[in-house]
């Protein structure tokens, strides 16, 4: 479904402060693959989706995805074929405008410019929402502004599949929410991943979420992948092991930088 | 009652401009500050193309002119890399002379005499009741329709992704829409409503002069904002939209009446620059009035 080869991105090329954000990346994701991403800070994760979804191009390498070579597409066209969720949940809509117009945006690519929303549109928007089980469908004309944050991030998950993604990408998209909103929003994650029988990477910082869902794990550091592992020895990981590997290979990395 | 009719023809024509900002200002979000220059183009078009004998003409190609210009600044800024500000600038300066030149290497022009939409309009109304309100009824016609066809605009896809393009420039990429498209085509049609406006006060007092925009931006963000604080919480577009348009007459009443006391007429643009530093500053202070009052009680539990 997603084929990377060797992509890399490396900020400030020509200063002091040289920053290699991805590092020969190859990945091959299959299709209906839940994918979860863990890593340290600046290990490049969120750089990879930004390389996905063309925030930035990549100074080498291909992107393919769904046999359709994306590597150089502009960022809006390729935002056709991918779901996007971010950290921040303020960022996936529109706070002055409603609901309904929020959601209307976000399927209406094949829609002309003076097209205006019918009542059939209305039902199905108002169908989607209300699938998130948040009562929300009873608010459809309300400023998405008045909402809270967990709210504004289902109604993003929404948005990124209410025409359904090639892929979905999930950036860490529940740290900014308070424990239980960010288990709603993960268990409502899961369930429309599976329903929709989507392809989703996720970047998380909670080893258990890692670990809890998704059928394939990869650990990125310092722009690489340096461990990836599929479903059945991922049921065999715990969160104290997957760390005890991240230090290990972070301390023969030292050595090694050392040794050279 | 002469003076209220006044206030009306004048508020209500530069309240075009005032609706021009509003979709550049208030949906859009960029400040657009070829407006002065843009107003002035209208004029200067339209006032050329009825002296040359097509009055109705004048409409259409005024507005050509404007959202040629709208097009040329919202390049600017999305496609050149030149700050929002800047670029309406730059254009505004740019036009100070193309103005003069279209005049023909002079800065004021007479339309007595001359055939304009109004004078048209008056042979029209000839013998009705309405013959003596002639301008005042032209001008709420065309107003009428643009208020219809803007609130109307404003529901669109179109429209839609305008707004959005000023309120969430991520959700609008994720929503596969080319935000440089739309902030273009906003230009476009704000800078055509500018220079219609332009066009509309020249035929209207019967000359056009390249120093006739100065300060209008100004002036119609100051309407914009008493418009605002008539329908502040309504989000009902239309309602907003007429907002403007009263923010506009208001303050139009607000300075006629000033003039009658005495006020010298050059201090317009002192007035609305009071206004406008007042609406945005009061609520500044306000919230900031209110955080403190937080940070104390916080203090205070602690
Ligand atoms: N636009 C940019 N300009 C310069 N450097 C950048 C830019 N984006 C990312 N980087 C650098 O690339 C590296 C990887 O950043 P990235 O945001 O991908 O990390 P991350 O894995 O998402 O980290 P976090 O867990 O903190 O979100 C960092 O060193 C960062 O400083
Ligand atoms: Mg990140």
């Amino acid at each position: 479904m997603l084929k990377l080869k060797n992509v890399r991105k490396t900020f400030n090329k020509n200063s002091q402060d040289i920053q290699i954000a991805l590092n020969d990346i190859t990945l091959n994701v299959k299709k209906g693959d839940f994918v979860s991403i863990i890593g340290s800070n600046g290990a490049g994760k969120s750089s990879l989706f930004n390389a996905i979804c063309g925030s930035f191009e990549i100074d080498e390498g291909s992107i393919i995805l769904d046999n359709t070579n994306i590597t150089f597409m502009p960022e809006h066209k390729r935002a056709k074929l991918i779901g996007r969720l971010f950290q921040d949940p303020l960022r996936g809509t529109a706070p002055e405008m409603s609901i309904l117009e929020n959601l209307y945006l976000a399927c209406s690519s094949h829609d002309s410019w003076l097209h205006r929303i019918t009542e059939k549109e209305k039902r199905f928007i108002k169908e989607k929402v209300a699938m998130l089980g948040m009562g929300l469908e009873n608010r459809m004309n309300q400023a998405v502004g008045l909402l809270s944050g967990g709210q504004r991030q289902a109604l993003t998950l929404a948005m990124a599949i209410i025409i359904t993604p090639k892929i979905l990408l999930l950036d860490e998209h529940t740290a900014a929410l308070d424990p239980p909103t960010a288990e709603k929003i993960m268990n409502l994650t899961n369930k429309i991943v599976k329903e929709n029988e989507l392809t989703c990477l996720m970047i998380t910082h909670n080893m258990n979420y890692a670990i809890d869902y998704g059928n394939r794990l990869l650990m990125m550091h310092e722009g690489q992948i340096i461990l990836d592992l599929d479903e059945n020895q991922k049921k065999e990981t715990s969160a104290s092991s997957i760390i005890n590997e991240f230090k290990n290979i972070i301390a023969s990395d030292r050595i090694l930088t050392t040794l050279r | 009652m002469d003076l209220i009719i006044t206030a009306l023809e004048l508020g209500l024509t530069s309240s075009i401009t005032v609706l021009a900002l509003f979709i550049s200002y208030s949906m859009l979000n960029v400040c657009d500050l070829s407006t002065d220059g843009c107003f002035t183009l209208g004029a200067v078009v339209g006032a050329m193309i009825a002296l040359s004998g097509h009055p109705y003409l004048s409409i259409p190609a005024s507005m050509l002119a404007g959202s040629i210009s709208g097009f040329i600044t919202g390049l600017l800024q999305t496609k050149c890399g030149i700050n929002s500000l800047l670029s309406g600038i730059v254009v505004n300066t740019g036009l100070y002379s193309i103005n003069i030149a279209i005049l023909g290497n002079k800065s004021l022009i007479n339309l007595n005499n001359v055939n304009t939409v109004f004078s048209k309009m008056k042979t029209l109304l000839n013998g009705t009741v309405l013959e003596s309100q002639y301008k005042l009824i032209l001008v709420i016609a065309i107003l009428s329709l643009l208020v219809f066809l803007i609130s109307n605009l404003l529901k669109t896809r179109l429209g839609l992704a305008i707004r959005a393009t000023g309120n969430n420039l991520d959700m609008v990429k994720s929503s596969s829409i080319n935000p440089v498209f739309t902030t273009i085509s906003g230009l476009c049609i704000s800078n055509s409503l500018t220079a219609l406006s332009g066009c509309l006060l020249a035929q209207m007092n019967k000359s056009a002069n390249v120093n006739m925009g100065a300060g209008m931006v100004t002036v119609a963000l100051a309407s914009l904002l008493i418009g605002n604080v008539i329908f502040n919480k309504s989000r009902k577009t239309t309602l907003r939209i007429i907002g403007a348009v009263l923010g506009s007459f208001i303050f139009r009443l607000v300075y006629t009446i000033a003039l009658r006391f005495k006020v010298p007429a050059f201090m317009l643009n002192l007035i609305s620059s009071i206004i406008v530093i007042l609406s945005l500053s009061i609520p500044f202070f306000i919230n900031k009035r209110k955080n403190s009052n937080l940070k104390k009680k916080r203090k205070e539990q602690c």
